[in-house]
């Protein structure tokens, strides 16, 4: 029997904390249980996911869907679109099986890559590897989440490159059923020796081929994803990783006569994060600021419910602070008090 | 006394007093205030036990439990690890929500145990306290998913193909007959694909002996399942092989020279003549492959002038490429120095052929099959004629042997479930096997008896094509001749 391998290539940048993340997992949660009412595609389908932010990790080793088990989806700090490429074809070297005299090889597998956001690494090595190797080996379908993603990037891997504009529940769920009609679809075509290969139609309006003629946003290297601030933060009672998650909007006002836009992040909620946050996170040092004026809502702290969850010690840690009157640094330990600041300062924020 | 001066003195340095040594020591020696320091450890003490009891809690909701998928109608059991329950100090552990699951948990054992009566991704509730919670605490709950898988064999749908379609075909379809002194049962099924989808068997077969020379002749094809009228190729494709030798190869008596050849050598033992008769009967086989050929350019020409719409597939270059089909053709006689069998293929359906004494077997053709799947090769295709890789004369077989147990010709439905790979159809213990399965060493346990009467033999045989292989739903075609 001939495998079809789907690979899931995720990213779970701090930019996709929160409703992204959850939509996606109940995404890949949909898309096995709607394949297993496919007779063809529960005996053919083997499903694998790889996540990355600034490192890149197997959430779930390539398996038939019979065994798969719906995995936690883990975020971490940065988009390391190289990492997660590197990853992939590591994968794919490791398992794909090639059709000799002695075995029946896999069909073509079949890679969804999912980004709502651009690398924050320079992913050219990559991709200039992925160009040489794999792309005529594996078919690649590239989604941009949401405005975020950059085209022109994408369109170096692939021809197959489809926007999701709208990021609300109904949309990510016509979304997900366009992807496993696109998986049963292959699965079928398979079967009948055609090219095995087709995407199902994109019938919806939430979904459109991305338009790849628009700029670069620019080579550096260093990159920060400007949709969203995402503020990392430490718990001073359980002393937890905490993301708070801003999200940009752009405030018109008319002053004087003159049309102005004013940007601004919005809260979007706070989240507490486990231990594979730190595992997913690249570990270079990085200089990001946002001014706390541009900030708009405070949350509380996700870990320990303290009033409030943004406090910044003088090491940069910024942590969470209750009633207590002195307060203990989790990040240098440091203990003082607190007093209300007034103005806006400047604050650490990730690279989403 | 020393707790309570140690306290004090803590709680002086706290708020940066300057500490007087014989006043401390007068607080310490006070009774009011060595209860008051009690009162407050104390109260701290529960504090700090409520706090861990909390951690405990949120410590447990965030671990990842998994349980293992199950499957519908197949009976489930899991016995939780306990090492769970001793790392994250759980005193006691229930589960609920499994009475619609058709569950139940063994709190004894710790083992979910039941039958599955849907299929689904399902939540269930863990119900738990941890060390240092009363006993009249209220349980604390967490979700965990778990995944009944459906079984396979039910999700196939049985759609019965449209028979007012053009080219329609019967879905099933079986024969069995006497070829001389030998017997012979053929079985072509449609495939659970097809049948999932309505579509129809693209697979054909024909046969026929020839009494007045004794020559029979075989031929099995495979229609292409990206072809929309691969069903009528494969069928035109046998059919023309039969009434070719029919209507012109008997009766130009070209095979009673061959034959003649053959007797010679055989008292001669001259090797030039074998080679002789080998080219002629190479030719025969040729001319008979080149008419089938023909045969189907034809009707698809007249297919299109007929319903030019029909033909609407981007990239395709002639009419006959939505009538694509493999071909394999056996026409074989015992004569003098026994069987003789000719053999032609193309596509990826092996001939083959296993001795009387069952110790060995031979494939007798060589099977086109490519890189991808999909890489094979067709009838219809002009580029086989004159292919320099794969020349057309390495296509043709002359085989000889004095007796034979069973000769097969099969397409790829049962090929790639039995065989798996090009490979093992060299091996005569995969041979071997492939017989002993067909005689009823399988999973069902559902054989032929090849000493039974035809009808029966042949019913045994239809029943056997059913058999179950995981992702192998192609149409099925074996031709047993024994």
């Amino acid at each position: 029997m001939r495998r079809l391998p789907i690979y899931f290539l995720i990213d779970v940048s701090e930019s996709m904390v929160g409703d992204p993340i959850s939509e996606v997992q109940d995404g890949i949660a949909n898309i096995i249980q709607e394949l297993k009412t496919d007779p063809r595609a529960l005996e053919t389908v083997f499903i694998s996911i790889i996540v990355f932010a600034g490192e890149a990790k197997t959430l779930v080793p390539l398996q038939d869907i019979i065994s798969f088990y719906p995995p936690k989806f883990p975020v971490g700090s940065g988009t390391s679109l190289g990492k997660g490429l590197g990853h992939l074809m590591f994968e794919l070297r490791k398992n794909l099986v090639k059709t000799t005299a002695e075995q029946k090889g896999d069909w073509k597998p079949i890679v969804f890559l999912f980004t709502d956001g651009v690398p924050t690494d320079d992913s050219s090595t990559a991709i200039r590897e992925w160009q040489s190797n794999w792309k005529k080996t594996a078919n690649l379908v590239a989604v941009s989440l949401g405005d975020g993603a950059d085209a022109h990037i994408l369109n170096q891997l692939t021809e197959n490159i489809i926007h999701l504009k709208n990021t609300d529940h109904s949309a990510y769920k016509e979304f997900f059923k366009w992807v496993s009609d696109s998986i049963k679809t292959s699965s079928e075509s398979v079967e009948n020796n055609k090219s095995g290969f087709e995407l199902a139609n994109l019938a919806s309006a939430n979904l459109e081929e991305m338009d790849v003629t628009k700029d670069s946003r620019g080579e550096n290297t260093h990159k920060v994803d400007d949709n969203f601030v995402v503020i990392s933060a430490l718990c001073q009672n359980t002393r937890k990783n905490y993301l708070m998650k801003y999200k940009k909007v752009i405030k018109q006002s008319n002053f004087a006569g003159i049309e102005l836009g004013t940007k601004s992040y919005r809260l979007n909620g706070a989240y507490q994060v486990d231990d594979t946050y730190k595992e997913l996170s690249g570990n270079e040092e990085i200089k990001l600021t946002v001014n706390t004026d541009e900030l708009i809502g405070a949350p509380t702290c996700p870990c320990c419910g303290n009033q409030i969850a943004f406090a910044v010690c003088q090491c940069n840690q910024i942590h969470c602070i209750g009633d207590e009157e002195v307060t203990t640094c989790p990040g240098c330990g440091n203990r003082g008090k607190y007093g209300a600041g007034t103005g806006g300062f400047d604050v650490n924020r990730t690279r989403g | 006394m020393n707790t309570t001066n140690d306290y004090i003195k803590k709680l002086l340095e706290t708020k940066k007093k300057v500490i007087n040594n014989s006043l401390l020591h007068e607080f310490s020696s006070d009774e009011t205030y060595q209860e008051k320091v009690q009162t407050i450890i104390d109260i701290q003490n529960e504090i700090m036990a409520n706090w861990e009891v909390r951690s405990r809690i949120i410590e447990f909701k965030n671990e990842s439990v998994r349980v293992p998928n199950g499957t519908q109608n197949i009976e489930y059991s899991h016995t939780f690890d306990t090492s769970l329950i001793q790392k994250h100090q759980i005193i006691s552990f229930d589960l609920d929500g499994l009475d619609e699951l058709g569950l139940t948990f063994d709190k004894e054992t710790g083992t979910l145990a039941g039958m599955p009566e849907t299929s689904g991704n399902f939540k269930i509730k863990i119900l738990f306290n941890v060390k240092g919670e009363g006993e009249s605490a209220e349980q604390n709950e967490k979700l965990i998913d778990i995944v009944f898988n459906p079984d396979p064999k039910l999700l196939w749908k049985n759609i019965p193909s449209d028979t007012e379609a053009i080219f329609w075909k019967e879905e099933n379809s079986s024969i069995s007959d006497t070829l001389g002194e030998k017997s012979i049962i053929i079985s072509s099924k449609r495939g659970r694909s097809h049948q999932n989808d309505g579509t129809f068997r693209d697979d054909d077969f024909a046969y026929k002996h020839f009494d007045e020379n004794d020559w029979s002749v075989i031929a099995v094809s495979d229609g292409a399942g990206s072809a929309s009228f691969s069903r009528e190729g494969s069928k035109v494709a046998c059919n023309e092989i039969i009434s070719y030798f029919e209507n012109e190869i008997l009766p130009s008596k070209e095979l009673d020279a061959i034959e003649a050849q053959l007797d010679e050598f055989s008292e001669t033992k001259n090797e030039t003549i074998l080679t002789e008769a080998e080219n002629e009967a190479k030719k025969v086989l040729y001319k008979a492959v080149l008419h089938a050929h023909n045969k189907i350019n034809e009707l698809a020409q007249q297919t299109f002038e007929e319903n030019e719409a029909l033909f609407n597939r981007k990239n395709t270059s002639y009419n006959a490429e939505y009538f694509h089909a493999t071909l394999i053709v056996t026409a074989i006689k015992k004569t003098k120095i026994g069987y003789v069998i000719l053999t032609f293929g193309v596509g990826d359906c092996p001939i083959g052929i296993v001795n009387k004494d069952k110790t060995e077997a031979r494939l007798l053709n060589w099977l086109d099959v490519g890189e991808f799947g999909g890489g094979t090769r067709f009838i219809t295709q002009p580029s086989i004629f004159h292919s320099k890789e794969r020349p057309m004369v390495s296509r043709f077989n002359m085989h000889i042997q004095e007796d034979f147990s069973h000769l097969f010709l099969m397409t790829d439905g049962i090929y790639d479930p039995k065989f798996e790979v090009e490979a093992n159809l060299e091996k005569t213990e995969k041979w071997l096997e492939f017989i002993d399965d067909l005689e009823g060493k399988n999973e069902d346990k559902i054989g032929i008896d090849f000493s039974a009467e035809l009808p029966e033999a042949e019913a045994q045989l239809n029943n056997w094509m059913d058999f179950w292989s995981k992702g192998n739903h192609d149409d099925r075609t074996l031709a047993i001749i024994y």
